[in-house]
């Protein structure tokens, strides 16, 4: 059981949006979706929802191809907020869950339920323009949320959210996912995406270009030596057989060639004076981010 | 409940509830009883208040029987003497007086007299001096009366006068006025909706979940019925006060007229809003909305001018030719038909053109809506947005 993105395409005009995009998200499963403005996220996100059609391959919900049956069941949180903004909070939320199939009284206890757990429940009888940015923030996730979605696809929640808003919307997420139900979104903030998500993905020019858990990806990227050497100048390790410096700083940091041989390294060091740190690291997900994005 | 049904009933809730909504249904009410009533009340000046004298006094009942006869409005009264009465149309008392003055009459007024009720006068004066001087010379006074009968023309008309030709007119009047205004008005509702919900992007979490044509046709019967609503209101507001004034009469052709009319009404409706949302469609921000939606408005003001220019004359006229042009029909026909001058045969030919054109209106206004809806920034050209798929 899973949502399966197939290879889909998508052009506008003579720019290529997206080349056969691919990547799946398993029943409770949290997926990231990462990768520089353009990359493709919000049309692959697009797509899945039908708002745009694609040019090629399907997006399928447990094997089954996503019609509007299916994406009744999804829960969307586009990147441009959405909300009829001289609406009152409650009768909104009513209104979209019925669009999705509730009852009345379903969507009255469900938008109820929501806007309490998101802290917004004396906003209910307020039009959604007289609401500060953050609570509209709310009523858009409490949107996504409030017809019981069994897929959820969120288009940068954590983005304009305060501190306090991001953990109840990484908590939200955690629960949605530890109830079952697949959850892709996509941001810029990588901590909070390293910190949250079970698998990432990252994109480049509408490709899947690396996936996987966040230690799998983290131990795809080239292993970096950090040596700290307080009295070494600026340039020491220049020159060093199959060393590439990556940066000189309080903490120079180097990757190594598979001939290369870390014990001259440390030599080297020593040479300078005292070495307080010698540490092989995998890269944080922030720099894996920076060497496939560029590459 | 099915998405058109639940977006339609939004629709509706929301601009019935809408302050403005309110405002200008009171005030279209208000503009329209008193259209009705107040003319009524003004023309309502209780004919030429006429007076007569020391010698004319004996015209009296001559001069009353005469102005029934003529259909002339006028009230016939004695005066005391000539000084009396030439003060009283001083005064106003008076409108005019008829005097005997140095072997002469005199018609006395303040300003002017009704062209009409001085012909009357005067030839009953000269009829009577005339009658007065022939029995002085002689001649039998049945006999002359016999004469006098004989030689009066009487009117012999070709055609039966109508005599609600004037409600005809003015109920002819009105419904043209009301149909143009509402189509307008809701025209524009639609288009703000449909930017409303781009503006704001409210649209992409709504075409998530239903597609585009139920998210235009419930748009579409939410304002509709909204419309509707009003427009009902004004017809009780205008029939009661038309009933409360006399000025139409309450019988089966009158609700004959307001059936028809609200059929065109929605006819008309349902084609122009396909073509203000298709238009609207293609902006992102209520400034634009002016540029999309005056082309469209254009087509209304040829219809509702013609049908002005219509009113004003007798018979169909050029009006008759073009009320079954779709787009046009829907003003022109139901003001036709109040006027009096449309076949059922005209009437049916154009129902048919209007629902082909409404057919072809939904298919080209989805179309354009449905490739520009999610398309934010810069202005769509129709061409592109027919053209584009996705």
């Amino acid at each position: 059981m899973s949502l399966d993105i197939d290879r889909i395409s998508k052009r506008y005009g003579d720019v290529v949006a997206l080349r056969e995009m691919t990547f799946s998200v398993g029943d409770g499963e949290l997926f990231g979706f990462v990768g520089s403005n353009g990359a493709g996220k919000t049309t692959t996100m697009r797509i899945a929802l039908g708002v745009l059609s694609a040019d090629s391959g399907a997006v399928r919900w447990n094997d089954k191809p996503v019609d509007l049956d299916a994406r009744r069941q999804i829960g969307y949180m586009p990147e441009e907020r959405g909300l009829y903004p001289k609406m009152k909070v409650g009768e909104q939320l009513v209104f979209l869950a019925e669009l999705h199939g509730m009852s009345t009284a379903d969507a009255k206890r469900a938008s109820l339920e929501w806007t309490k757990r998101l802290g917004i429940e004396q906003k209910l009888d307020d039009e959604v323009q007289k609401l500060s940015l953050g609570n509209q923030q709310r009523v858009q996730l409490a949107a996504a949320l409030v017809h019981d979605p069994k897929v959820l696809i969120l288009d940068e929640p954590f983005s304009g959210l305060d501190p306090v808003a991001v953990d109840v919307m990484s908590e939200v997420l955690r629960t949605k996912a530890a109830d079952g139900v697949p959850v892709v979104f996509s941001s810029h903030q990588l901590d909070l995406v390293e910190r949250l998500c079970d698998r990432v993905g990252i994109v480049r020019d509408g490709q899947m270009v690396a996936g996987g858990t966040v230690d799998e990806l983290r131990k795809s990227g080239t292993p970096r030596l950090s040596v700290s050497a307080p009295d070494a100048p600026t340039g020491w390790a220049d020159g060093l057989a199959g060393v590439t410096v990556v940066e000189y700083g309080p903490t120079t940091v180097l990757e190594l060639s598979e001939t290369a041989d870390d014990q001259q390294v440390l030599r080297a060091a020593l040479g300078t004076g005292p070495v307080r740190e010698f540490s092989w690291a995998a890269p944080s997900l922030t720099e894996l981010f920076r060497e496939v994005v560029k590459a | 409940m099915s998405p058109v049904i639940l977006i339609a009933k939004r629709e509706f809730n929301t601009r019935v509830r809408n302050k403005s909504f309110l405002i200008g249904l009171v005030v279209t009410l208000v503009i329209i009883a008193g259209a009705i009533i107040v003319p009524t009340l003004i023309k309502d000046d209780g004919g030429t208040k006429f007076a007569v004298t020391g010698s004319t006094t004996s015209l009296s009942t001559p001069l009353s029987e005469a102005a029934k006869k003529s259909n002339v409005d006028i009230t016939v009264s004695t005066v005391d003497d000539a000084a009396t009465a030439t003060a009283e149309v001083k005064d106003g008392k008076l409108d005019a007086a008829l005097v005997a003055r140095d072997g002469g009459y005199r018609i006395v007024v303040k300003e002017e007299l009704k062209p009409e009720v001085q012909a009357l006068v005067t030839a009953l004066v000269q009829q009577q001096a005339t009658g007065a001087e022939l029995i002085r010379k002689g001649v039998d006074p049945a006999e002359l009366a016999s004469v006098t009968a004989a030689a009066t023309p009487k009117l012999e008309t070709l055609e039966p006068v109508d005599p609600q030709a004037a409600a005809r007119k003015g109920m002819s009047f009105l419904v043209s006025i009301l149909l143009f205004m509402q189509l307008i008005l809701l025209g524009s509702m639609v288009a703000t909706g449909v930017i409303e919900e781009k503006s704001s992007r409210v649209v992409e979490i709504l075409l998530s979940t239903v597609r585009p044509w139920q998210l235009l046709s419930g748009k579409v019967l939410g304002i509709g019925m909204a419309g509707l609503v009003q427009l009902v209101f004004t017809g009780v507001v205008g029939l009661a006060a038309a009933k409360y004034t006399g000025s139409i009469q309450l019988d089966g052709d009158t609700f004959g007229v307001i059936g028809i009319s609200l059929l065109w009404f929605l006819l008309g409706f349902f084609f122009y809003a396909t073509l203000y949302a298709a238009g609207a469609s293609l902006v992102s921000r209520q400034e634009e909305i002016q540029s999309v939606i005056t082309p469209i408005n254009m087509i209304l003001m040829v219809a509702y001018f013609i049908s002005v220019y219509s009113v004003n004359t007798s018979g169909p006229g050029f009006a008759g030719k073009v009320a079954w042009i779709p787009g046009l029909s829907p003003i022109l026909m139901p003001q036709q038909i109040a006027a009096g001058h449309a076949s059922v045969a005209m009437m049916l030919l154009a129902v048919a053109a209007m629902l082909v054109a409404i057919f072809v209106a939904a298919w080209i206004g989805g179309k354009v809506y449905q490739n520009s809806v999610l398309r934010f920034g810069a202005r769509i050209s129709w061409k592109a947005a027919l053209r584009s798929t996705g």
